[in-house]
């Protein structure tokens, strides 16, 4: 399955946003790999939603570029994004609770009917459908196959499943997820992060944002640690948890140098 | 919370610039009246001495004569008269009348009264033509009339209104507020400031009274009518049953439209001798649309009726109650009216319609001249009756004016 | 079932309801509640609610009754109505979407302002309609079945098709559901806000000819009252105020249910506060179960049957 793995992707160079009198992200360069789960570190405030954000479409910087592919791209809302294989999970609000997981998975990218029908919005709930099972299949996430559940009425870690199955389904170059577990329990954390491993294997680039360092360590194939919104490490060898917190807190600035 | 003040302040900026566009216009209007006192002040304070002889009337020439209220000695003699009397603050029963009672519209000439007329609202069918006809009158007749509105459901604007007025200072209030449990407190607003108030439509003990349409009359008049045309097609008391089309939002008494349907009511069993069985009242919310709805159930639920008379509380309710009895297939043996004249039943007595035969004009196209003559008497302090009521006639498609249609 | 029931005891009460020519009266009825109560359910499911469907409905049928009188032709009196109508969409889409008003304050405002037009259309007055063929689109049946009725299958049909089958209806379930959720996933939330507000006003435009062709009359308080009503039906037949769910199918029961009440207290004679008693008790008694039974069994609640499809829309 894994395509190319290891090529660079997605680039973000120069990057800087101000909030007002606030430096979110300072002249900040990441490069993201095919094929590898790339892990975002860092304190509250650190920069990484911004970050990660701009890469996503969801915020414009105030300078540098983001290149995809090689190709310098202008992401004005996240539909660009998306419309280069670059999906985003969040931890919450991101899926319609009244509605079924087919439904949701395909919200806002319905497939329609061939011919006349197609031309006036008819969808093709069949299709959809089953191109809904065998995502759910390939996964093997533990979700109601049945149609017709809404998503409201299931537990919190099979939400997330159903959200990053989505991910998972239209990601062709890169998935975000902004800490995907900060919402679940042990077990269902394990569950995500496994199935973050298995799309990571299929050849995306996976970006993941959390707080739970024995995640990362555990996932990561490269950590990069971010701090006053500037990049101070990119690690991706001998990734302890004493290096990642005093990193991450800045106790020994002089090792940044990495 | 800095948002709110804000959006407030910006709303009454708003506010105060429509009201001041608006008041651009009422200030030319101001003016207009004000110059007009102000050339006349002087003749009048001149003339006032001049003039010895107490009765002679400052007012000017007749402008409309409206139909005779009493015609003659007798029915003078069974009414009761009142005059206004300045130092007791109140209206005083008097015997010293004459014979005949007739509203004369003259113009306001030299006498410079000021009247006020408090409408229940000017959005109501009839209102709107009676508002109108105020400012007809008033123009004609070169009468300052103010208009304030009441504003009707609200039971505060009335007193609103009453204070209102009392600033205002009139010779004369009309005053029609239609909620009765206010009239003492709006009344005893007016005695207090000793301005002769005229109640119009809902009377008020020991105030002159105009009853707007004499509902009662009204509906029996409308009776009067639909038992001759049921008697002239046939039709007899066992095989005739009375639909009433009426609300129950309505004060169920003499002096509110209800009243017509009392009337009515009487004249079936008076004079076509119908049982109660087969009077029925029904609901009729004044939607048509759900008049009708109504109407054609209980149509359904009484398949075997033959005949039907019916009466609308107004014309709205009527015209659902037709269009029920038509998609019934009963518009052949059914006749019906409605009161107000107004576009509901002018279309149908124009198009000569089988059913809609016929609908009651209480004349509010002449509560003005009507009440600014009433409100002349009073304020030269000539004796009136009691109660004043306007002519109502029945029309139907032989007597509409042509014009209307 | 609640029909059925309901249906079976009115029988029992009153020999006439269970005949042809009644249940013609009570498609009658509810035919111009049902055209605004079918647009009601997607504005509900959107997560909005327009008040002022009773308003426009005055409103258009007065344009309508007024462009009659200058002995325009009918075409021109219904698309005059209808324009008025969609006018009346797009400035509440305007004040909800660009100015972020809730939509519950935005059509209690947008209500009293055409309702105040409405009255100054004709002075207050009333219009009685000459043209016949415009009467004649409302007034009397069609294949022995009462022309308004025609309408409402229609505004029903339509309004279900795009809710059950399109990619549009899909959409107005997501925006009501999660407004967030929509957003992310690509949806504009303010076109589909401005689209659901525009397809409120051109239906109860729709109602509003209806209304004024069926009685023969334009006048300036056509409609008044209807709102409550309308969303009272929309909400017996299981669509939440909330939004994201709902169904037609539970509308249409919604409407018929409330209709056939009132016709029923109607053949028994019951004077009208007990129709509203009714109603109340209904409304109350259907949202309270609902809410009652869907803590208990999931979401599921006993007034499912009146939801049915809802899920599956």
């Amino acid at each position: 399955m894994s395509v190319e793995k290891g090529r660079v992707v997605i680039e973000g160079i120069g990057l800087s946003k101000s909030y007002g009198p606030i430096t979110a992200l300072d002249n900040v360069d990441i490069e993201i790999r095919a094929g590898e789960i790339t892990a975002l570190v860092g304190d509250n405030g650190a920069g990484k939603s911004t970050l990660i954000k701009i890469l996503a479409g969801a915020v414009t910087p105030d300078a540098g570029e983001v290149r995809v592919n090689g190709e310098t791209v202008v992401l004005r809302t996240p539909a660009d994004a998306r419309d280069l294989g670059i999906e985003t999970i969040f931890q919450d609000l991101a899926l319609a609770p009244d509605r079924d997981v087919v439904t949701n998975l395909f919200l806002g990218r319905e497939v329609l009917r061939k011919g006349l029908a197609g031309k006036i919005g008819m969808l093709d709930r069949g299709e959809m459908e089953a191109q809904a099972l065998t995502q759910i299949d390939a996964l093997g996430v533990n979700i109601p196959r049945s149609t017709g559940v809404s998503i409201g009425e299931m537990s919190g870690g099979q939400q997330q499943s159903v959200a990053v199955a989505r991910g998972a389904f239209w990601a062709k170059t890169g998935m975000f997820m902004d800490e995907p577990t900060a919402a679940l329990g042990v077990r269902e954390s394990s569950r995500v992060l496994q199935l973050a491993r298995q799309i990571a294997g299929s050849g995306v680039a996976v970006v993941l944002i959390s707080h739970i360092l024995p995640h990362v360590m555990e996932l990561a194939d490269r950590v990069v640690v971010l701090r006053h919104g500037q990049k101070v490490a990119e690690l991706t060898e001998d990734i302890s948890m004493d290096r990642l917190v005093t990193l991450i807190v800045g106790v020994d600035a002089h090792e940044a140098a990495t | 919370m800095q948002r709110f003040p804000r959006a407030v302040i910006a709303t009454f900026l708003a506010l105060a610039l429509i009201v001041s566009a608006c008041g651009d216009g009422d200030e030319d209007d101001s003016a207009a009246t004000t110059a007009a006192p102000a050339t006349t002040a002087a003749p009048e304070t001149t003339a006032a001495p001049e003039t010895p002889e107490e009765p002679a009337s400052l007012l000017g020439e007749v402008v409309m004569e409206l139909p005779t209220t009493i015609a003659n000695a007798e029915q003078a003699a069974a009414a009761t008269w009142m005059l206004w009397d300045e130092a007791s603050c109140s209206f005083v029963e008097t015997d010293d009348h004459p014979d005949v009672y007739q509203a004369v519209l003259r113009k306001d000439g030299d006498a410079n009264y000021r009247f006020a007329w408090t409408p229940e609202d000017n959005v109501f069918d009839t209102l709107i033509v009676a508002n109108e006809s105020f400012r007809v009158a008033a123009a004609a007749s070169e009468t300052d009339v103010t208009e304030f509105d009441n504003l009707y459901p609200s039971e505060e604007q009335p007193l609103v209104v009453a204070d209102l007025v009392v600033q205002h200072d009139p010779d004369v209030v009309l005053s029609m507020n239609v909620l009765a449990n206010l009239n003492p407190a709006i009344m005893s607003k007016y005695k207090e400031a000793c301005i002769p108030a005229l109640a119009h439509s809902v009377p008020h003990e020991g105030q002159p009274f105009f009853g707007g349409g004499e509902w009662y009359a009204v509906g029996r008049a409308s009776a009067d009518y639909l038992i001759a045309v049921a008697e002239d097609r046939g039709w007899t008391t066992g095989d005739v049953d009375v639909l009433l089309c009426s609300h129950s939002a309505f004060v169920q008494d003499r002096t509110s439209p209800y009243a017509s349907i009392i009337g009515f009511r009487e004249v079936v069993k008076e004079s076509f001798d119908v049982g109660d069985d087969n009077i029925h009242e029904l609901e009729c919310p004044s939607d048509i649309v759900t008049d009708q709805a109504n109407v054609a159930d209980w149509l359904t639920a009484h398949p075997d009726t033959q005949n039907i008379m019916g009466f609308g509380i107004n014309d709205l309710r009527t015209l659902g109650m037709v269009n029920a009895l038509r998609e019934s297939g009963r518009a052949e043996t059914s006749i019906a009216g409605g009161v107000g004249l107004s576009q509901e039943s002018v279309g149908p007595l124009c198009a000569n319609d089988p059913t809609f035969l016929t609908s009651v004009d209480f004349v509010p196209q002449l509560w003005g001249e009507y009440g600014i003559a009433i409100a002349q008497d009073i304020a030269e302090g000539n004796p009136i009756p009691s109660e004043i009521y306007p002519q109502a006639t029945v029309v139907d498609a032989a007597s509409i004016d042509q014009a209307k249609c | 079932m609640a029909i059925v029931a309901i249906g079976i005891a009115m029988t029992m009460v009153s020999p006439f309801f269970f005949q042809a020519g009644n249940f013609l009266n009570v498609a009658r009825a509810v035919a111009i509640t049902g055209i605004v109560a079918a647009v009601s359910t997607p504005m509900l499911i959107s997560g909005n609610v327009d008040l002022s469907v009773a308003a426009t409905m005055g409103l258009s049928g007065m344009t309508a009754g007024a462009l009659l009188v200058q002995e325009l032709p009918v075409p021109v009196a219904i698309l005059g109505a209808l324009v008025v109508g969609l006018l009346m969409g797009f400035v509440n889409g305007v004040i909800v979407v660009k100015f972020r008003v809730n939509s519950l304050i935005a059509t209690i405002g947008t209500a009293f302002i055409a309702r105040g037009v409405a009255f100054v259309i004709n002075s207050g007055r009333s219009v009685f309609i000459p043209a016949e063929s415009y009467v004649n689109l409302g007034q009397g049946s069609a294949l022995g079945i009462p022309k308004p009725v025609f309408y409402t299958v229609v505004a029903f049909a339509v309004i279900g098709f795009v809710m059950r089958y399109t990619k549009v209806g899909a959409h107005i379930y997501a925006v009501g559901s999660s407004p967030e959720a929509a957003r992310r996933a690509g949806i504009s939330v303010p076109k589909i806000t401005w689209g659901v507000f525009l397809a409120s006003g051109f239906f109860s435009a729709l109602a509003g000819v209806v209304l004024t062709s069926q009685a023969g009359s334009a006048f300036p308080y056509g409609g008044q009252g209807r709102e409550l009503e309308i969303i009272a039906a929309v909400i017996v037949g299981g669509t939440a105020l909330t939004g994201g769910r709902g169904s037609i199918t539970g509308t249409i029961l919604g409407v018929v249910l409330l209709g056939i009440i009132a016709n029923s207290l109607n053949l028994m004679g019951l004077p009208a506060p007990y129709q509203d008693i009714s109603r109340g008790l209904l409304l109350v008694g259907a949202v309270a179960t609902d809410q009652l039974s869907g803590r208990t069994l999931g979401g599921r609640g006993v007034f499912r049957g009146l939801r049915a499809g809802t899920e599956e829309a």
